[in-house]
């Protein structure tokens, strides 16, 4: 017995090394997405040299408002699901752990990290006594500029983005429908990665298919409970998101 | 093969040396090797990097240089390390390799805090609707886009509602150009010129307090195509009828609408009910006292007689035949940067028929009879609206307003009217006029505060005279057989009314709302009522002529506390009001009370799916005008009311719960709403009925209750496309009266109606939507009447592509064949839309009352009698469209 817990605490030991970091940061976003509706997220990055934890989460003002008209009720329609983002450059590998709402289990989806050719622009600009550096680089469908800082090391960025020398401050696509804004960095000496809950791990293009069927389903569900002057039609569109292809 | 490998090997060293290149490897002090370091090419002169290039796991790089550069400056920095400048030149070496050692050093990181400049501005909740996935050009106007929206809901009557709620306002490109009088936009307005719609949830329309309460209010906005922000712009659109010359339809629309200055011009005419349910008045603005009710507060005096038919619960335009004419100016001017300036000037005319036939069977513990009306309606309301609205901001937090509104109805009302197969003509003329005007100055004091101070003051005159030739009860008032009457009242009110608000935010989860006011409202009015014919004039007597004043004076606080705990909300108020009124009539009463009037709020989300609101109140409000007034007043040609002559306070409880499970985009979705209300004392009437004349007193009464439950299921079924839905909703009220002396009696009335409904969501060119519903009602004192009916639907939507769309819409009436002749009625419309040229031309035809039904008889019940009410409806008209768009 002794000599199974011996091993177990050996074991233990090499995997809490294993996922403690010498150094890092914790950098907390505000993501905007605007696909029609605004939706603000809060984000939390947390880095080491060479792995990254991204989790966003939307903003919510629980319960929501009271309203006191008579005959009226409110309905939020507001998705709390937090969705996280797991980089390992030493791998190779990304994981995207989201939900499907209404359905309440996790999905791990498999996604390989993309280089993005970054392109340096002569621009700069200085935010709280850092100066900015400006790049623009296409990732999956979008032209996105970002704004990152030279003087604090970092080659992860929120959400997906990755492959820059520094922090990145801000970034944002040509038509302003995403947006990630820094809104707090402090340096963490190390930070304990979590395992990605339980979930069906699924491969990108299978989630994707699986996400579009879903959309439908709501879309039909909802157009279907309006009164007798809605004209029903049916149009079947991709659901827009921060990838686009 | 073999061959094409050595001139690769050969060649692939020759064109690596083509290019300077740096390489190398990171190393730590303890010589380990650093993975993913960055490698930034600098310029020579500043910091500016020219490229950069991040290292692989083993800390190994390759830096590519061109060719011109000889010296060269790399910074190589990594986290946890300190950054490393250097510095090289070529020279003769086109590759430069080197192994870095960075020293270890803690960032020593001062926590950054940045507030980012927002790109775009959030108006609380916007959810953008792009037009043209929703559009298939066959809109006419802006209502029939928004029909299309999903979450958007337009009622019959073309009121807009967002998840049940109605809108506040429809702005263009940010400018409200009518109010709650939206209609006026969206029946008129062509839909081409629309990009997108704006639902602005929690709209907040005094911009000095923004982020401080949440708002409940909901407003659209309509951005417009980039073509249309820079021109003139506007459509045609005609309708004829090649059999019914008498129907017709006609629109123009003239607009601009930049950045400085908006016009948006409209004339519209038509005989076909379009536009039937608009109102002026909705476009004016209020003088409440609570900055949350702007607009629904504005102590409208109301004429005595009104010709409108009864209602059958159709709508107007299947039997009130209209010649509308619409004429309406609105502008809205950027004179100065921070100035705005809204006109609008309006005129509606409408000239409306309608032939109805009323038989009603009075049974009375003591009395029985049966008469018959019927009438031939002709109402010519004119309704004049000028508006002039003034907006500056003195400071980016302060602001001053400045509001006027000039509201005119002059209508003519005739109806040739049988009583019992006696003729009688009844004419009604009423001038009202209304002149108000607001000066609001508005001021955040700090992040967390916000003070507003109002003065209003309104002007009201309305002068009716209602005529009967001959009046029919005349051996009540001992006349001559043969006398016309002349009513003349004549009304007359003045409002002020003076507050401030105040908000205090707390902290995230409270904010306290005061408001404090004085409201100063007099009324006065004559009344006088003669008969005459050729020979003489006749007095009424005393109880139907005189002067009465009534001067009410309020001085009221009221506290609203709004707190949140995570899933719970409460709202406690606490309102104290001082009052004072002095009428004037057979003599001079002076009534002055005091109330506190508390009220809770209380709304909990067990979680995402279980939803409860409740809302507890008590309040005391005094009775209106019209219920005090001491004179009988005609309300028709045999039917008198007055007032109590007496003042008291009108204590109120309510309870309001509500429950939700899901949500709208959920498959199934619930919904149950109960409302309680209960009148502990209440104005209620006492009757003398009599076969030829009815005269009705307000007294007071005590405990009247009314409730309802309102309980919705929809259940979406993946496997058909379709959703069921289930709608039931059961109302009781208890009240008291007297009638004909009988002592205080109860009555008690219930109804519950149940509706199924299936809709399909098909992906082809087929949907269909249909629907039944069952209706009891029930009336009970010393009798009990009961009435029971059916009413179904059947639509059908095709898609016909290059051939345009096709609606058909049928609707169908089972009524008890032992009350009603014609048991079995349906209604059948087509319509049919087609676009000829994309953006521009359009044609179409409509055909409504295929069927051709003449008539429409439905029956009401009350504590005294049961009315049969026969309407005659319009005929099938065929209708043939076209629009062109410029």
């Amino acid at each position: 017995m002794k000599k199974y817990l011996f091993c177990l605490s050996c074991l233990a030991c090499f995997y809490l090394n294993a996922q403690t970091l010498s150094a890092g940061y914790t950098i907390n976003y505000k993501v905007s997405l605007r696909f029609g509706a605004i939706r603000n997220f809060v984000g939390v990055l947390n880095t080491s040299t060479d792995r990254a934890d991204f989790r966003f989460k939307e903003l919510i003002d629980m319960p929501s408002s009271v309203s006191k008209e008579k005959n009226v009720i409110n309905f939020d329609l507001k998705d709390t699901t937090e969705n996280i983002i797991q980089t390992n450059l030493r791998t190779g590998e990304l994981l995207e752990i989201t939900r499907l709402p209404p359905e309440k289990n996790y999905y791990l989806v498999q996604d390989s990290i993309v280089k993005i050719e970054w392109k340096i622009l002569e621009e700069t600009k200085i935010v709280n006594s850092h100066t900015l550096s400006k790049a623009i680089g296409e990732f999956r469908g979008r032209q996105y500029t970002a704004w990152f800082a030279q003087d604090i090391p970092c080659v992860f960025g929120p959400w997906k983005f990755h492959g820059l020398p520094g922090v990145v401050f801000e970034i944002s696509d040509a038509k302003r429908e995403v947006e990630f804004l820094l809104t707090k960095i402090s340096s963490i000496p190390n930070f304990q990665f979590t395992n990605p809950p339980k979930g069906l791990l699924i491969s990108r293009l299978d989630f994707k298919k699986k996400q579009s069927s879903l959309a439908d389903d709501i879309s039909k569900a909802l157009l279907s409970k309006l009164g007798r002057e809605f004209t029903v039609e049916v149009k079947v569109k991709n659901v827009k998101q921060i990838e686009l292809d | 093969m073999r061959f094409s490998f050595f001139l690769f090997y050969f060649f692939v060293p020759l064109l690596a040396i083509a290019q300077k290149q740096v390489s190398g490897q990171c190393f730590s002090e303890q010589y380990k090797k650093i993975s993913f370091p960055s490698i930034t090419l600098l310029s020579d002169s500043s910091n500016q990097i020219r490229k950069f290039v991040i290292g692989d796991i083993d800390g190994k790089f390759t830096l590519k240089i061109s060719d011109q550069q000889k010296e060269i400056r790399i910074k190589i920095s990594a986290v946890g390390y300190a950054d490393s400048f250097l510095e090289f030149s070529f020279d003769d070496n086109s590759e430069i390799k080197r192994n870095i050692i960075l020293k270890s050093a803690t960032r020593l990181l001062n926590e950054v805090v940045v507030h980012a400049e927002k790109a775009i501005v959030d108006k609380g909740d916007t959810i953008s609707i792009k037009s043209k996935f929703f559009s298939d050009g066959s809109e006419t106007v802006l209502e029939d886009l928004l029909k299309k929206m999903p979450g958007l809901d337009i009622a019959s009557d073309g009121v807009i509602r967002v998840n049940g709620k109605e809108i506040e306002k429809i702005m263009v490109e940010g400018d409200d150009f009518f109010d709650k009088g939206y209609k006026l936009l969206s029946k008129n307005m062509p839909p081409g010129v629309v990009d997108k719609v704006e639902i602005i949830q929690r709209y907040e329309a005094q911009r000095l307090r923004k982020g401080l309460k949440e708002s409940d209010k909901i407003a659209l906005n309509l951005r417009l195509t980039d073509d249309a922000k820079h021109k003139w712009f506007g459509n045609v659109d005609v309708n004829a009828s090649p059999v019914n010359p008498e129907y017709y339809a006609g629109r123009v629309n003239l607009m601009n609408f930049k950045k400085k200055s908006k016009y948006y011009i409209l004339g519209a005419s038509n005989s076909v009910g379009q536009n039937i349910d608009i109102s002026l008045v909705d476009q004016m603005g209020g003088v409440s006292e609570d900055i949350d009710n702007e607009n629904e507060r504005n102590n409208f005096l109301y004429p005595t007689v009104s010709f409108m038919p009864q209602s059958n619960g159709l709508p107007t335009k299947k039997y009130s035949f209209n010649r509308m004419l619409l004429n309406s100016a609105n502008i809205i001017l950027r004179p100065f940067a921070n100035t705005k300036l809204r006109i609008g000037i309006n005129r509606l005319s409408d000239k409306i028929e309608t032939n109805q036939a009323l038989q009603e069977s009075v049974l009375l513990k003591d009395t029985a009879f049966i008469n018959n009306e019927s009438y031939l309606i002709h109402r010519m309301p004119v309704t004049y609206l000028g508006k002039l609205n003034w907006q500056t901001e003195i400071d980016s937090s302060t602001s001053f307003s400045a509001d006027i509104y000039w509201l005119g109805i002059l209508n003519k009302e005739n109806a040739i009217t049988y009583f019992n197969t006696k003729p009688l003509l009844e004419q009604n003329r009423v001038n009202h006029h209304h002149l108000s005007y607001k000066a609001t100055l508005t001021k955040r004091i700090s992040e967390t505060k916000f003070l507003q101070i109002s003065f209003a003051e309104a002007k009201q005159d309305l002068p009716i005279q209602y005529t009967n030739q001959p009046f029919l009860p005349t051996s009540f008032f001992n006349l001559p057989a043969t006398v016309n009457s002349l009513q003349r009242v004549q009304q007359y009110r003045n409002d002020i009314n003076s507050n401030l608000s105040y908000v205090h935010k707390l902290s995230n989860s409270a904010i306290v709302e005061t408001y404090v006011g004085f409201n100063a409202q007099i009324t006065k009015q004559f009344v006088d009522l003669s008969f005459n014919n050729k020979d003489s004039i006749y007095n009424s007597g005393n109880d139907f002529n005189g002067n009465y004043s009534l001067n009410q004076q309020k001085i009221f606080a009221k506290i609203n506390l709004n707190k949140k705990w995570k899933s719970l909300s409460v709202i406690p108020s606490f309102e104290i009001t001082f009052i004072k009124q002095v009428n004037t009539g057979y003599s001079t009463n002076t009534w002055t009370n005091s109330f506190v009037n508390p009220s809770l709020t209380v709304g909990y989300q067990l979680n995402k799916k279980h939803k409860f609101i409740g809302i507890f109140g008590v309040s005391n409000n005094v009775p209106n005008f019209d219920d005090i007034q001491p004179f009988y007043r005609m309300s028709g040609f045999r039917s008198f009311q007055r007032g109590s002559n007496t003042v008291q306070s009108i204590l109120q409880s309510t309870n309001m719960l509500s429950y939700t499970l899901g949500n709208w985009a959920d498959r199934f979705f619930i919904n149950v709403f109960y409302l309680g209300i209960i009148d502990h004392n209440f104005l209620g009437t006492n009757m003398i009925i009599d076969p030829t004349i009815i005269f009705s007193e307000k007294i007071w009464l005590e405990n009247k209750q009314a409730q309802s439950l309102n309980a919705n299921a929809d259940l979406f079924v993946k496997q058909i496309n379709n959703n069921l839905k289930l709608t039931t909703v059961l109302s009781n009220s208890t009240f008291y009266n007297v009638v004909n002396g009988s002592s205080i009696r109860k009555i008690e009335t219930t109804s519950l109606s149940v509706g199924l409904e299936a809709k399909s969501v098909f992906k082809g060119f087929y949907n269909h939507h249909f629907g039944l519903k069952r209706v009891i009602s029930r009336n009970e004192t010393e009798q009990r009447r009961n009435f029971i009916f059916h009413t179904s639907f059947l639509d059908f939507y095709f898609k016909l592509n290059k051939w345009g769309n096709l609606k058909i819409r049928n609707e169908g009436f089972h009524f008890p064949k032992e009350q009603v002749s014609k048991a079995f009625l349906v209604f059948s419309d087509i319509e049919w839309s087609r676009t000829m040229i994309e953006g521009k031309c359009s044609v179409g035809l409509s055909v409504t009352n295929l069927m051709n039904q003449t008539e429409f008889t439905t029956v009401s019940l009350s504590d005294i009698s049961v009315t049969k009410n026969t309407t005659t409806l319009l005929p099938r008209i065929l209708l043939l469209k076209m629009e062109y768009r410029f």
